[in-house]
């Protein structure tokens, strides 16, 4: 209690500075302080930003000159990403051997797998193993409309006829296809636990791909 | 007391009685509500952490509930305790009973019917579809009359008739309040009644669904400009600016200390009142908003750190000399944490409003944390404080436990701690996942379930943290049930005396600036009186003049912003492929909205890579103004719960066969799903005679609808052939559909004997509709050359 005393003591001795306002509302009184320093500072530099931001952003060529719009900093993106991507893979098309070279290739699979995991496990599973009623197991050696690496490019891009198999190529382009293509190829015999039963044909081996030595 | 601040010779004095029994009513009102509002809170919180919750009963499903939760916690819980502050307060600051005791009880029976009616009508998915502003029509229209007739009245004539001669700054904040709730509220809800254009042109009374059903006159990106104008300054207007007159009467009172500082008060409310308004487009940074309105949203929230600030100041500093007294009154102590949370969030708010670290907030989790930073923190604190310093003084007797007090002080505390921090890791982890690249340049999170999936542990925390806010709530609603019991047979209704205000006013040395300065340049003393503010002093006199003041500063704000977003047509290009929904996709659409969809799913992709990367065709492919002008109502949401749907027809299509069991059970197709069934998609029937109302309501707000306006409700029967008869051939290719019992049991009462009897009883239901709405998301801008 003694201290309490204390420090309202101490308090108050400090308030005594403060002049109180007349007036009374209910018993409320308002001191006459002035508003703090560094809120009208702060405030103040709010203001300034909010001038400065829109100069520069949309008063003036700058925001987009330094690269600091939205729109920049969009396009840069999709540059780096364009630079960065498919180009080491050399030229993608989706012949059997392109198909079967791409399929070893493990910044091919990598790419063929986020696909995969976007795009095709709604009806494959996570795992490739199927979906009861829908996608086949992709990870046995049976194909519905499968029988060679072409097949499975073809039946991403251009989806099966009256089935739940949608047409890709609209969707994700190309190149996309293809890499999902060498994805779903790399899959074969790996016979995932718990998959769904066999579906269709048994498919002859993939050919062989031998690559080219240095 | 006596009135120091006239030198006006003061009149007779007049006796009267406050009306305290208004007061009472409304604060039971308020802890019942409170109570029910966060249960519902509870309800889906679990929901998300354990989707079985959702029991497959359509009116308990996630989409409907969460718009219960939302507008119970704002307008029934946050409502009712803003009127106790302003029936309470606005009686003792103006010397005088409430104008008119019928206004009272209409006002309050009338808002606590709006709140039945929208515990009724959410729950049957009969909704506007936009955020916070769920209620259909005819309660928008009760609304208005009581908010503005009954309460606005009410609350405005008793300024009139005051025996007070200033206004202090509690009925400031009050009367922003009002005038700006309302007219948020007008504007965001002018719409055409389905329903009355239905019974006007075929004469016919229409299905209680379509009668209450109303699309809005604004389409797409006006639309959600006008959305989040609203809904970004009901924030404003309903949670803050009320609360700041609560706690500029309360807390003041329950400290038994002076206000800090008056000068801080004119200066953070008027700069408040105008910069709130400009602040709405920081909800939509990256949309398919302009970006000149996003920009001017996100100046306008960081100049508004400070006015909130002023708020929290004062408040804060009040304390001074008081801080022994928080160690020992729980009511302080649940002030000083609502004026703290005050302050985190409007600290929060403003670095939200910035577009960088919105591109990452958005759509997470964060914003709920945010949210529920302000809501329980603020909104709830500021309210129970309030009420555990009324409800002694009102029922007249002691408080029936100040243990329990501590007690819901406590448990309230570490509930809302425990739910905010694991709701931010979880809004920034997923944030985080939705950017993340691998080392090859794929998204390292493709699955967009597995972004989910990964926020259950932090779900499961906020159903506890949730548990324990609700249980300190409980505690509170026993212990105000308690203190209610223990009322005296008959309240005692002191009689109070307060001469009238005389009608010339001849102000006091203090309400005149002083002559400071002297000197030939006259521009320096006109300042220096300026700045002494006493002129403010004077509209505190004047309560209309002083209304009229708050309404051209909002109403000015808003033009500022709104003209140009109506006027100028590049704000929209135009994109000449995209057509009106067909008569079905229109009805799917309707779907859509009564289950709430948008809470968990957004229609928006933004131009942020890792975004076009994982909804768009390529890099170009992120939403653009043009795609939405017949979207009366835009769709964008602002919580993605589930993967973006802009292209759902699009890229990310699937199957028409796959929707139709995706919908039945999510969990069958994708195992950690959250997402809930929907089986009354699957049992109930189409009204497809009414789509022509639909199309027709549509056509008056100037959708092109051509041939559909004659015939829309064949055109959709025979859509929904299309589409049945693909799905059961989707079927047929794999196991056949005669192998799907769970689906045909609910359809059909049992496996069709034949296809044609499958086709048939597929194609009325539900399920058709919102399939063919999905299935033409993003097909119109995914046609070659349709950019102009």
């Amino acid at each position: 209690m003694s201290t309490n005393q204390k420090k309202s003591g101490n308090s108050e001795a400090s308030h005594q500075a403060d002049k109180l306002m007349v007036h009374d509302y209910d018993g409320i009184r308002e001191y006459d302080n002035p508003i703090p320093g560094w809120w009208h500072a702060i405030f103040l530099g709010t203001a300034l930003f909010a001038v400065l931001y829109l100069v520069v952003f949309h008063l003036s060529p700058l925001g987009n000159a330094l690269g600091l719009t939205a729109q920049a900093r969009y396009a840069a993106a999709v540059e780096k990403d364009a630079a960065s991507s498919l180009a080491q893979l050399g030229l993608l098309t989706s012949d059997e051997a392109t198909l079967m070279r791409l399929s070893t290739d493990d910044f091919a699979l990598s790419k063929g797998s986020a696909i995969f995991a976007a795009s095709c496990i709604a009806c494959h599973s996570s795992n490739a193993g199927g979906v009861v009623g829908l996608g086949p197991n992709l990870t046995d050696d049976y194909g519905k409309n499968v029988k060679t690496p072409e097949d499975i490019f073809n039946t991403i891009a251009h989806g099966i006829e009256a089935t739940a198999m949608t047409a890709q190529q609209q969707q994700i382009g190309e190149d996309n296809c293809i890499l999902a293509a060498a994805y779903v190829i790399s899959l074969r015999g790996t016979n995932v636990a718990g998959g769904k039963d066999p579906e269709g044909e048994p498919m002859p081996q993939w050919p062989a791909y031998a690559p080219e030595e240095e | 007391m006596s009135d120091s601040t006239s030198t006006t010779a003061a009149g007779p004095l007049e006796e009267f009685v406050y009306d305290d029994a208004i007061v009472r009513k409304f604060m039971l009102a308020t802890m019942i509500w409170g109570f029910v509002g966060m249960l519902v809170g509870l309800i889906i919180a679990l929901q998300l952490a354990w989707p079985a919750a959702n029991t497959g009963i359509s009116f308990l499903s996630f989409g409907r509930l969460r718009p219960l939760h939302t507008n119970a916690a704002i307008f029934a819980f946050a409502g009712n305790a803003i009127f106790t502050a302003v029936y309470y307060s606005t009686q003792r600051l103006c010397k005088c009973r409430m104008w008119s005791d019928t206004l009272s009880k209409l006002h309050f029976w009338g808002w606590q019917l709006i709140i039945v009616s929208a515990a009724i009508t959410l729950p049957l998915g009969i909704t506007q579809g936009k955020e916070y502003a769920e209620l259909e029509w005819p309660i928008d229209l009760a609304i208005a009359v009581v908010w503005l007739g009954f309460f606005g009245t009410n609350f405005l004539m008793t300024l009139v008739k005051r025996r007070e001669r200033h206004m202090y700054v509690a009925l400031w904040f009050y009367i922003a309040s009002l005038v700006t709730v309302t007219i948020l509220h007008i504007f965001n809800n002018l719409w055409i009644p389905v329903g009355l254009v239905h019974l006007f042109k075929t004469g016919s009374i229409p299905s209680p669904e379509l009668m209450l059903k109303s699309y809005p006159i604004y389409a797409g990106v006006q639309d959600a400009f006008m959305q989040w104008w609203y809904g970004h300054n009901a924030v404003a207007f309903f949670l803050t600016t009320p609360f700041l007159g609560l706690m500029y009467y309360f807390l003041p009172k329950a400290a038994d200390r002076q206000v800090y500082s008056y000068r801080l008060s004119i200066v953070h409310f008027w700069s408040i009142v105008f910069i709130y308004i400009w602040a709405g487009p920081h909800h939509l940074h990256y949309t398919a908003l302009p970006v000149w309105a996003t920009s001017v949203g996100m100046v306008f929230s960081l100049m508004l750190w400070m006015p909130s600030w002023g708020g929290m100041i004062n408040g804060l500093l009040t304390l001074r000399g008081a801080w022994h007294k928080v160690a020992a009154d729980p009511v302080l102590k649940f002030f000083v944490i609502g004026v703290t949370f005050y302050g985190m969030s409007t600290f929060e708010g403003p670095l939200l409003s910035i577009n960088t670290v919105n591109s990452l907030s958005h759509y997470t989790d964060w914003t709920i944390a945010h949210v529920h930073a302000g809501t329980l923190g603020w909104n709830g604190f500021m309210t129970f404080g309030m009420i555990y310093w009324l409800a002694p003084r009102l029922f007249q007797t002691q408080l029936a436990s100040k243990k329990l007090v501590a007690a819901h002080f406590w448990i309230g505390t570490v509930g809302m701690l425990l739910y905010i921090i694991p709701i931010y890791v979880a809004g920034i982890t997923q944030g985080l996942m939705w950017r993340a690249f691998d080392q090859n340049g794929s998204l390292a999170f493709p699955d967009f379930v597995e972004t989910v999936s990964k926020l259950m542990p932090f779900y499961w925390a906020r159903v506890l943290g949730g548990t324990l806010y609700l249980a300190g709530v409980t505690i509170g609603v026993y212990n105000i049930l308690l203190t209610w019991k223990a009322r005296p047979k008959t309240y005692e209704e002191p009689v109070q005396r307060a001469p009238a205000l005389v009608k010339k006013f001849v102000p006091g040395s203090d309400e005149v600036a002083e002559d400071r300065l002297t000197g030939t340049v006259s521009a320096g003393p006109i300042l220096d009186k300026f700045f002494q503010g006493k002129w403010h002093r004077r509209w505190e006199r004047l309560p209309l003049l002083f209304t009229a003041w708050v309404v051209i500063a909002v109403v000015v704000a808003t033009l500022f912003e709104a003209v140009p977003m109506f006027v100028i047509k590049s704000n929209i290009p135009t994109i000449s492929s995209v057509k009106p929904y067909t008569p079905l996709e229109l009805a799917g659409r309707d779907i859509y909205i009564a289950e709430g969809c948008y809470n968990c799913h957004s229609q928006m992709i933004r131009p942020i890579f890792s975004e076009t990367k994982r909804y768009g065709k390529d890099a170009d492919d992120y939403s653009k103004a043009g795609e939405f002008v017949y979207d009366h109502q835009f769709q964008w949401g602002s919580r993605r719960i589930g993967p973006d749907l802009a292209r759902a027809g699009a890229k990310g299509k699937q199957a028409s066969m796959w929707h139709l069991r995706h919908f039945n059970d999510p969990r069958d197709l994708r195992p950690k799903s959250i997402m809930p069934t929907y089986p009354s998609f699957l049992r109930n029937d189409l009204n497809f005679e009414e789509i022509q109302s639909r199309v027709d309501a549509m056509a008056m707000l100037g959708v092109p609808y051509g041939e559909a306006v004659n015939s829309a409700a064949d055109m959709a029967r025979t859509q929904a052939h299309q589409v049945a008869d693909e799905i059961l051939t989707q079927f047929e290719a794999g196991q056949g559909w005669e192998k799907e019992p769970d689906i045909w049991d609910k359809v059909n009462g049992g496996i069709p004997a034949t296809r044609e009897e499958a086709l048939e009883a597929l194609s009325k239901k539900k399920v058709i509709a919102i399939i063919a709405y999905l299935q033409r998301l993003g097909v119109d801008v995914s046609k070659d050359g349709g950019t102009q």
